[in-house]
């Protein structure tokens, strides 16, 4: 079926009601299905999984097989309990930063629309800096000059995602501190920040929750590429950058399981992100 | 026009300033000396006061962000602690190699992601549609590093049809004469076919991988500019003329898609040039990205900072020609800017 290119009618305007319905869209579901499968995984796998920094130097390099099932790394360490061990932790650290950003973000994004003026200007101004810069870059350069953790390098991925969301938050309370309820709540004398903080920010967050799961995917990418390049988390921790990392120099004599499987844990991750991010977005915007 | 030009130049050069002004704040105010981040934890007082007299932080921070926009001013990014070389000088060598990849890297991208994308918003709703977005969320989920060490098992090792990853040129090949720094474009302006193919068989494996990064966005930014230029009155009216959808979806979808989309690339190259420090570590690419992870792997503070500066510089400047271009072709551009 093709959609049709001419309209007989113009398409009805979208009602509140179904946007809010269709947030259980199946892409969402899938998405958090994949996620919440990968955590319960990364909880229960690994009670019966070897020690995932056990090395034994007679068992290095070994491709898969039944008893090492994505192999060992050249450690000897079982390639398949570190990828599981890793879930949590890539997780968390993916959530911290896509939180602290949607934080921040909508906390200022908040005040620059509501408060206008001066505030405004400062903050957006600011925003304007930050976003010149190339996430990845910003992120780089902030976990380098904060010094070397893993606190820092969410901090630094962080940082590089706040600009979209204060432009996003800010947007939304531009349009809403106009409306109606915030003018009764003014009118009755109720404090700028209290209005703020009770009809603006919780009206202005619908496109920084679709956001913030872009963010939580785009976050597991780049704190496992700061990982790659020795920022934030090291060896010999599990951890998917730190373990493509310690395969890369092994891919060119064909040993491939070692940084394989990390990665499709990477990109399974980021896809469950993803899928929410999108299938959100087409619950508010189709 | 020329008022839209002093404006937009305007906001330029307060960015590029702002830049400055983060790049050399987030390495000085933030907790901790920057001086031991330089010199290492546990070192004698009387060092630190040496690396602090050898970087000039021993003077007050203004003066220090004084010295440091007067020397931006003369082109001076400092020296690298690594090399021992002016920043500036190896930064500028280095943009050739990076620039070549990120062009190959465009190209694959367009040809890739375009088709993909028009086809998706002209098959709105069907399962092409549905393929092409799953295609583009699977493309933007991917670990570029990863995917670039996949390339080299499958291309390298396994098939044997590219040379094993060293660089620009496969051992036993001269740079071609420099005319552009591209290798490949030099070889084919000098003539050299022999080096171009060298040349070109190296570039494959980094531009697909960062092409394929960039594929994913294009593809979804396609498509949605295009659905709704589909959607539009004079779509509908073209459509109604007993145009055909093909010719309606070059001729009035394309190129009013076409802006928006080149506008986009500008924010894209700068996320390829963030990808470029990771592949370019990969494929021993010995470009900005290259630079900049040797530069993170050794605490040379000058050279990440001209790394940023540049990479920072490089999306506002691109976005400042991209901006002029179209206020220069399109009178609604600089009608608009004027008004807001």
């Amino acid at each position: 079926m093709t959609a049709p290119l001419v309209h007989p009618t113009p398409p009805k305007p979208k009602s509140p009601r179904r946007a809010r319905s269709s947030r259980l869209n199946p892409l969402v579901i899938g998405g958090v299905a994949l996620l919440v499968g990968m955590l319960a995984v990364g909880f229960i796998a690994p009670h019966f999984l070897p020690d995932p920094l056990a090395t034994a130097a007679a068992d290095a390099s070994q491709p898969p097989s039944a008893e090492h099932w994505f192999g060992t790394d050249r450690y000897g360490r079982d390639v398949l309990a570190r990828t599981i061990d890793a879930i949590q932790l890539d997780l968390t650290l993916a959530l911290a930063c896509a939180i602290a950003a949607f934080t921040v973000g909508t906390v200022l994004g908040t005040l620059a629309g509501f408060m206008g003026g001066v505030v405004d200007e400062i903050i957006m101004r600011f925003i304007d800096i930050l976003a010149a810069f190339p996430a990845f870059v910003l992120a780089i350069l902030v976990a380098f000059a904060l010094g070397d953790g893993v606190v820092f390098a969410v901090a630094g991925v962080a940082l590089a995602a706040v600009p979209e969301f204060v432009r996003l938050t800010r947007a939304r309370a531009l349009s809403i501190r106009r409306q109606d309820f915030v003018l009764a709540s003014r009118v009755l004398g109720v404090r700028a920040l209290v209005i703020a903080w009770t009809h603006v920010a919780p009206n202005s967050t619908g496109p920084a929750i679709v956001q913030a799961a872009f963010v939580g995917g785009s976050a597991i990418l780049y704190l496992a590429g700061l990982a790659f390049l020795g920022v934030g988390v090291h060896p010999p921790q599990a951890e998917w950058g730190v373990m493509i990392s310690e395969g890369s120099a092994e891919i060119v004599r064909g040993i491939w399981w070692s940084s394989l499987f990390p990665g499709l844990f990477i990109l399974l991750a980021a896809v469950g992100f993803h899928l929410i991010s999108d299938g959100m977005a087409r619950g508010q915007h189709d | 026009m020329g008022r839209f030009m002093g404006r937009r130049l305007f906001t330029a050069a307060i960015s590029i300033l702002g830049i400055c002004v983060v790049v050399f704040f987030v390495t000085r105010v933030i907790p901790g000396d920057p001086a031991v981040l330089l010199a290492g934890d546990n070192q004698s007082e009387e060092y630190l006061a040496a690396v602090r007299a050898r970087y000039g932080m021993d003077v007050p921070l203004l003066e220090q962000f004084a010295r440091y926009l007067s020397g931006l001013f003369v082109g001076d990014l400092g020296t690298s602690i690594r090399t021992g070389r002016p920043v500036a000088q190896e930064i500028m060598e280095r943009i050739p190699a990076t620039a070549e990849m990120i062009l190959a890297s465009l190209l694959f991208a367009a040809v890739i992601a375009l088709p993909l994308g028009v086809l998706a918003a002209a098959k709105k709703g069907t399962w092409i549609d549905a393929l092409v977005r799953a295609a583009s969320v699977v493309a933007s989920s991917v670990a570029s590093f990863w995917i670039a060490l996949v390339l080299v098992f499958v291309f390298t090792y396994q098939l044997r049809l590219l040379p094993t990853p060293t660089g620009r040129l496969p051992r036993g090949f001269d740079p071609p004469p420099h005319i552009t720094g591209m290798y490949t474009v030099d070889a084919l302006l000098t003539g050299n076919f022999a080096t171009f193919g060298a040349a070109a068989s190296m570039l494959v494996l980094p531009g697909l991988t960062i092409g394929l990064l960039a594929a994913g966005f294009i593809a979804k930014l396609v498509r949605n500019e295009m659905v709704e230029q589909l959607d539009s009155g004079f779509v509908r009216m073209s459509r109604s003329l007993g145009i055909s959808k093909a010719r309606v979806i070059v001729q009035d979808g394309l190129r009013n898609a076409g802006p928006p989309i080149v506008t986009a690339l500008a924010l894209l190259v700068g996320s390829l040039i963030g990808g470029a420090v990771l592949v370019e570590t990969i494929f021993a690419w010995p470009g900005l990205g290259r630079y900049a992870s040797d530069a993170l792997a050794n605490k040379d503070l000058a050279a990440l900072q001209g790394f940023v500066l540049c990479a920072g510089a490089a999306v506002v400047l691109l976005s400042l020609a991209l901006d002029l271009i179209y206020a220069w072709m399109d009178p609604r551009v600089r009608l608009a800017g004027a008004r807001s």
